[in-house]
């Protein structure tokens, strides 16, 4: 009969416990009962602490070999050399620094991985956004215009509208599109004019007003209707929908993502290339339908030449390319004029 | 045979402890943009469970990280799509003013948030019960997840109708579905609870708290309703802020006795819940009382505060040292005839509570 240390021992086929004894055999731990019949022999290598080591408290161990049985060593002598020979062995432990390195490369690739959808985004948002029914677009435009326009002043000038509308109605008759345009004039000093999702057009009078002639405004005018053909605006929305999702994705939290949403929705600004595209789809549909086009040129060079230093730029230049890359890319042709002078008189006179 | 009837229950857990678990959890959450909190949630189980001794044999928990992230992804997949699909169908109606189809997307997304939450729950239970080992041997759970979510759907429908009447039925028929399905090896749980046994003392909570709120209401009506019209009338902003400011001042010690009542209430179930359950011959005893429960809330939102929410985890042992202190249990078990589990373990985690972001531990 040998000597051992005092153990608690479930053999792994039920939840009963029985005192038994531990005998250190060379490379393994060996569990008696006590009429000295063996219980179970684990190999060192085998053995895995079940618990974290706690001075003064009991070793709590399991077996690769039997997984469900537990050993609880409790004599202190017992508990130090079974600790060395695991350390001696290690892989055995039971803990949280282990897997530093594992943290630290999957945090870099949960990086990566955000990093290449969101640049991947702007990819993907072009040909999403084209495959959105314009009918669709057009319902939501109508929701946004709405509510973008509840607390503005709308000009009630009616020639001068009349001659914006057959301006605008000249355009698309002569490109033959096949969208629907509004046209929407806000007294507002801001020197600006933007494009709605849904084909909505809105110029600011501030921009009338500072417009020296009517080929200026249909050079603008043509510009964000060329927007509106390129789905710029509803490009802007799948992204800023794309966002919100990789935001909520990351966080765990599906309500970043509605505020995301929420907050992009009225807030539309194009990027430089949305900009070139619409200067350049603006300026051919100048041309087909014979009109000037030089007036979309000559309105951003003299826009930079009166703000360029001081720090009222307005608005519309903020995101927009430079104005002299700009005239320098679309120099202009002569066409017939927009209006006549009577009519860009009325337009003139429209928000007064 | 070991059969025992004088049994133990101890909670050993400790802020010194615990204490750097959570800092190197923050730490290796800072690495990984958060992607660590399943890993996190695990590291903190393991010490809570292992710090929990039944005759001096601790539970232990056997999930991972690993099986909680794959949860996770599962089910951010299968469930997260057709919700972020219908919110953002509901702000598109919304922006559109397309009013028809935003109470189609609206009420489709309250029924799917609605059955979810118990399901998740549900769910949740049977992951967490599945990794918990006493002894080397599984605890585990049968049970539908659906019919749990149809039967807190139902309950709660009664206690809104009854205007929280039949509140007792909805907590003990929810907790019967729990534990009538919960095991420990092969072994079920017993429980044979009713509502009606509760009702009385629900009563005396309920009808206080339902009068307090009816002369409150009348009180704040008669003695300011007048002064409250003259000054709205009179668009006197001053006048009217200094009403409602008072009326706030008078909600929160009314809401103050509410929660201290419900305590009361809520400690008298839990006594009740522990004496109907039973495990072999092994019967429960709890003498938690309501003042107990109440200085635990308290305090456990104290621990929020005071650490800025990262003791969070503290306050589950708090919670756990209340149990162990207050439960205790006595009758015969035999453990030899406690076999194992047979439940496969499930091999995903909780992984809809995950996304779902609820039942943090």
């Amino acid at each position: 009969m040998q000597d051992g240390f005092p153990v608690h021992f479930s053999d792994g086929r039920t939840a009963g416990r029985i005192s038994a004894l531990l005998v250190l055999a060379p490379g393994r731990l060996e569990v008696h009962d006590g009429t000295g019949r063996l219980l179970a022999g684990w190999r060192y290598r085998d053995v895995r602490l079940q618990d974290a080591i706690r001075p003064g408290e009991p070793l709590r161990l399991s077996s690769t070999a039997t997984p469900d049985a537990r050993l609880t060593v409790l004599h202190p002598q017992a508990i130090d050399e079974v600790t060395r020979q695991l350390t001696a062995i290690g892989g055995s432990g039971y803990g949280m620094w282990r897997s530093l390195g594992w943290v630290v490369a999957s945090g870099l690739a949960v990086a990566g991985v955000v990093w290449g959808l969101y640049a991947a985004l702007p990819l993907a948002a072009r040909p999403v956004a084209r495959a959105i029914p314009v009918a669709w677009e057009e319902q939501l435009g109508d929701g946004m215009a709405v509510s973008a326009l509840a607390d503005q002043k709308i000009c009630k000038g009616e020639d001068g509208q009349k001659a914006l509308e057959g301006l605008l109605a000249s355009i698309v008759t002569a490109n033959g599109l096949e969208r629907r345009f509004t046209l929407h004039v806000t007294a507002d000093k801001t020197v600006n004019a933007f494009a709605l999702p849904g084909g909505h057009i809105v110029l600011l009078s501030g921009l009338l007003n500072d417009a020296r002639s009517p080929d200026e405004v249909a050079g603008v005018m043509a510009h964000e209707m060329a927007h509106i053909l390129e789905r710029h605006a509803a490009e802007r929305l799948v992204r800023a929908a794309g966002v919100g999702l990789l935001l909520a994705w990351v966080t765990g939290d599906p309500s970043s993502l509605i505020a995301g949403a929420g907050g992009t929705l009225l807030n539309l600004s194009y990027s430089r290339g949305d900009e070139s595209e619409a200067d350049a789809r603006g300026v051919s549909l100048l041309e087909t339908a014979g009109l000037s086009t030089g007036g979309l040129s000559s309105f951003f060079l003299r826009l930079e030449e009166h703000h360029g230093k001081d720090s009222l730029v307005p608005q519309l230049l903020s995101t927009h390319p430079r104005a002299t890359d700009r005239a320098a890319a679309h120099p202009g042709r002569d066409g017939r004029k927009p209006m006549t002078d009577a009519q860009w008189q009325s337009v003139k006179a429209m928000c007064r | 045979m070991t059969v025992r009837s004088q049994h133990q229950l101890h909670h050993l857990g400790r802020f010194g402890e615990l204490v750097p678990i959570i800092l190197l959890n923050l730490v290796y959450q800072m690495l990984t943009l958060g992607l660590y909190r399943f890993w996190a949630i695990t590291n903190i189980r393991r010490y809570l469970w292992a710090r929990t001794l039944f005759n001096d044999d601790p539970l232990e928990y056997t999930g991972t990280g690993k099986e909680l992230f794959l949860g996770f992804l599962l089910a951010a997949v299968v469930v997260l799509v057709p919700v972020f699909a219908l919110q953002y169908g509901l702000a598109l109606a919304n922006a559109a003013g397309e009013t028809a189809l935003a109470v189609v997307f609206g009420g489709l997304y309250g029924l799917l948030i609605v059955m979810l939450t118990p399901i998740a729950l549900y769910r949740a239970r049977r992951y967490r019960l599945n990794r918990t080992v006493w002894r080397g041997m599984r605890w585990g759970q049968s049970g539908s997840a659906m019919i749990y979510a149809l039967l807190t759907l139902w309950y709660g429908f009664l206690t809104v109708v009854t205007l929280g009447l039949a509140y007792p039925w909805q907590s003990i028929a929810l907790e019967r579905y729990r534990l009538g399905h919960t095991y420990f090896g092969n072994q079920p749980i017993g429980f044979d609870g009713t509502g009606r046994a509760l009702f009385g003392r629900w009563l005396k909570a309920w009808a206080p708290t339902v009068g307090v709120i009816l002369a409150f209401g009348l009180f704040a009506v008669t003695r300011y309703g007048q002064q409250l019209s003259v000054a709205s009338e009179n668009d006197d902003a001053e006048a009217l802020g200094l009403i409602i400011g008072l009326g706030m001042l008078a909600l929160v010690p009314m809401m103050l006795v509410m929660a201290m009542v419900f305590c009361w209430y809520k400690a008298a179930e839990l006594r009740y819940i522990a004496g109907q359950a039973r495990y072999q011959e092994l019967r429960f005893t709890c003498t938690v009382t309501g003042g107990q429960l109440a200085w635990l809330v308290i305090g456990n939102m104290l621990v929020r505060i005071v650490t800025l929410g990262l003791g969070g985890s503290y306050t589950l042992v708090r919670t756990a040292r209340l149990m162990a202190r207050t439960l205790s249990a006595e009758g015969a078990v035999d453990f030899d005839r406690v076999r194992q589990n047979p439940d496969e373990r499930t091999r995903t985690g909780e992984g809809l509570a995950a996304a779902l972001s609820m039942g943090e531990f």
